[in-house]
């Protein structure tokens, strides 16, 4: 069976994207901004040690467009509601910047299903002053000035636009489209979300690229101290997406995770 | 025909900026407060002439940028309904998708109206890109935004039995019962401005007035008669020539070669069109998919125009012919700017509504009010006698 499982219907019928591959304990990959394309070689390499699932969220890439779907919290009942549909009750969750905060605003509602999350470069709180940004602009900046800012090795790493096909590329605008309709204001975090992180009561690591220009490091450990327990952990040779830029090193992380869940579920 | 008089109000002493960008990062350092005070008065007593001279008035709002400080349409629009006695006041338009607050302006809309004794032509525009950054408002959603605000206005002006409760997508009100209620009843006449077809069928279906800006014969064309087939669709009246109008720069000058010069400082506009970072023009979810991918790959091009053929031609380099043509650009003696817009006019199908862009770039205030009376006293005029007539 091919591992991409064309679409998965969503609420009030919306289809989305979904890639579902492998065995072993649950994954729950939620993707960022760059979409759900660029995560399916991580995906694949994962499902080697796991089931991973990835489902595109709406309004992204080439996913459904229902006019009452929002804001995050849209998307995270989304989440929330593949996790019971699917039957996941100890899933592993691993987002990354927008999927990250959406790891997060899952996380805060309801933890039933969720046996632990992995954030990598997060976006989602503030905690910088009003004239402090703590994510940079990327939506309002030209492909070319966001991409150094990004990634660590941009020439290795970034997208080309101009080798981009019809499809890809309109995934990539629709990525961007969904990303200020869920992010544009206030900019890609929710103000309230830090006053419930507390609630996240599931092992919690929050995973930085080191070399993203993004958010920055501080931030993340910011993010990290609001989690009880949460651990901060950093990928050499990454920015915003060490997932791609370094997903060994991401690999060396979640893989644990999954083989601690499977031990225990084994008998005797 | 109806003439609207038009100026961007643009701050033009600060174009010569070796700044790539006039457009939201733009430092205000730039502008000198004591010259936008001449400024301000000078493009407010050009429309104070254009109402003696039998003309109207069109106001615009721009945000954060170099080449409009018009930046609250009412603002310039309470001063003229005070100070002017027979124009129309048109704004077109209120980039009501990128306002917080519908009921303000649906107010501050009322109250020109009913201070000018029911002159205002109140008009909406979705707004250009560029306008995203400055509101902050939110690209992906901004047409569902626009329209809900539309209607909330409409309905505002329309409602007269005490508060009703707006729980929309966007926008929630309790209590909404203005005062004043508009001067024109049941409400001012409604414009949209617009370079796409579907315009056609929305503004038909509102029985709204529709202009084009710079979209070209061909697209103008188009466009009206769309809306004209709409209307027979629906089985409304014919809607005539009064429900449209076009925008263009002109000039009139005594001699061709002042003319011109005229035209030539009016369309140092057209220059600050690709001053602006280019992220700004295409925010996120702002063009639909295929567009933004289009945009993406920069394969949308520099800003360009169709001839009444349909000939793709770059503004920059283009002749005073090919922008005449156009509907771009009429200029010259009152003789030639009257059979140009004739002709035009003849060619979109019949239009009683020109805007004329006759202040732009760093074109006086002394040419521009006398370019201004040459329009009013020897072309206008003619147009008003028989426009189509003389144009077949």
């Amino acid at each position: 069976m091919n591992a991409l499982t064309k679409h998965y219907s969503a609420r009030s019928g919306a289809s989305v994207r979904r890639f579902v591959a492998g065995q072993g304990r649950d994954v729950v990959l939620l993707h960022g901004i760059e979409g759900w394309d660029r995560n399916l070689a991580f995906a694949e390499a994962l499902s080697k040690n796991a089931r991973v699932h990835m489902i595109e969220h709406l309004w992204f890439g080439h996913s459904d467009t229902p006019p009452d779907c929002m804001n995050i919290a849209d998307i995270a009942y989304l989440h929330l509601d593949y996790l019971k549909s699917e039957g996941l009750n100890d899933a592993v969750l691993v987002g990354g910047n927008f999927g990250a905060w959406l790891a997060a605003e899952m996380a805060i509602r309801s933890t039933q299903r969720i046996g632990s999350v992995v954030l990598m470069n997060a976006f989602g709180i503030k905690i910088g002053s009003p004239t402090e940004p703590d994510i940079a602009d990327l939506l309002q900046m030209t492909f070319d000035d966001a991409m150094p800012l990004v990634y660590c090795r941009p020439s290795q790493h970034a997208p080309v636009i101009a080798d981009l096909d019809d499809e890809l590329a309109a995934a990539l605008v629709n990525n961007l489209r969904a990303a200020a309709r869920f992010g544009w204001q206030p900019y890609m975090h929710n103000p309230g979300l830090k006053n419930w992180l507390h609630r996240i009561d599931v092992p919690t690591h929050v995973v930085w690229g080191d070399h993203d220009a993004v958010v920055s490091m501080q931030y993340g450990r910011a993010f990290a101290s609001l989690i009880p327990g949460a651990g901060f952990l950093t990928i050499e040779g990454a920015g915003l997406l060490p997932q791609i830029e370094n997903p060994d090193a991401l690999l060396e992380i979640v893989r644990p995770l999954c083989r601690a869940e499977m031990a225990a579920d084994m008998p005797g | 025909m109806q003439v609207f008089n038009f100026t961007e109000m643009s701050y033009h002493p600060a174009w010569s900026s070796p700044s790539k960008e006039l457009r939201v990062t733009f430092p205000n350092r730039n502008f000198d407060p004591k010259v936008g005070h001449e400024l301000y008065n000078q493009y407010l007593d050009q429309h104070l002439l254009a109402d003696e001279l039998g003309m109207n008035i069109m106001i615009n709002e721009h945000h954060s940028s170099a080449t409009c400080l018009s930046t609250s349409a009412p603002i310039p629009l309470a001063a003229l309904a005070r100070q002017t006695r027979n124009a129309r006041l048109l704004v077109l338009g209120n980039p009501v998708g990128n306002r917080p607050d519908p009921i303000r302006l649906a107010e501050e809309l009322s109250m020109i109206d009913v201070i000018s004794g029911g002159r205002l032509e109140a008009g909406f525009v979705r707004a250009t890109p560029a306008e995203i950054a400055p509101a902050n408002s939110n690209p992906a959603t901004l047409t569902e935004r626009f329209w809900e605000a539309v209607d909330l206005i409409e309905k505002t002006w329309t409602s007269h039995d005490g508060p009703f409760t707006w729980e929309g997508d966007f926008f929630h009100y309790r209590k909404v019962n203005i005062w004043p209620r508009p001067y024109q009843q049941p409400k001012p006449p409604v414009w949209f401005a617009s370079g796409t077809p579907e315009y056609g069928n929305i503004a038909a279906d509102r029985d709204a007035t529709l202009a084009t800006f710079f979209s070209g014969p061909v697209k103008t064309r188009d466009i009206f008669a769309t809306y004209r087939k709409r209307c027979a669709e629906l089985g409304k009246p014919d809607p005539g020539n009064g429900k449209f109008g076009y925008l263009a720069m002109v000039a009139v000058g005594h001699t061709e070669d002042q003319a011109m010069a005229r035209i030539g400082k009016v369309m140092e506009f057209l220059r600050t069109l690709g001053r602006t970072y280019k992220a700004f023009n295409n925010p996120p979810g702002f063009l639909p998919t295929s567009a933004g991918v289009s945009a993406m790959r920069g394969t949308g091009g520099p800003f360009a125009f169709a001839s009444r053929t349909g000939e793709t031609i770059p503004a920059a380099g283009a002749t005073l012919e090919q922008l005449s043509d156009a509907g771009m650009v009429f200029a010259g003696t009152p003789d030639k700017v009257y059979r140009q817009i004739a002709d035009f006019n003849h060619f979109v199908g019949g239009a009683d509504n020109l805007i004329m862009m006759a202040q732009g770039g760093s074109l006086t205030h002394e040419e521009t009010c006398d370019s201004l009376r040459l329009f009013a006293n020897e072309v206008l005029p003619r147009l008003r006698e028989e426009p189509m007539r003389a144009a077949s």
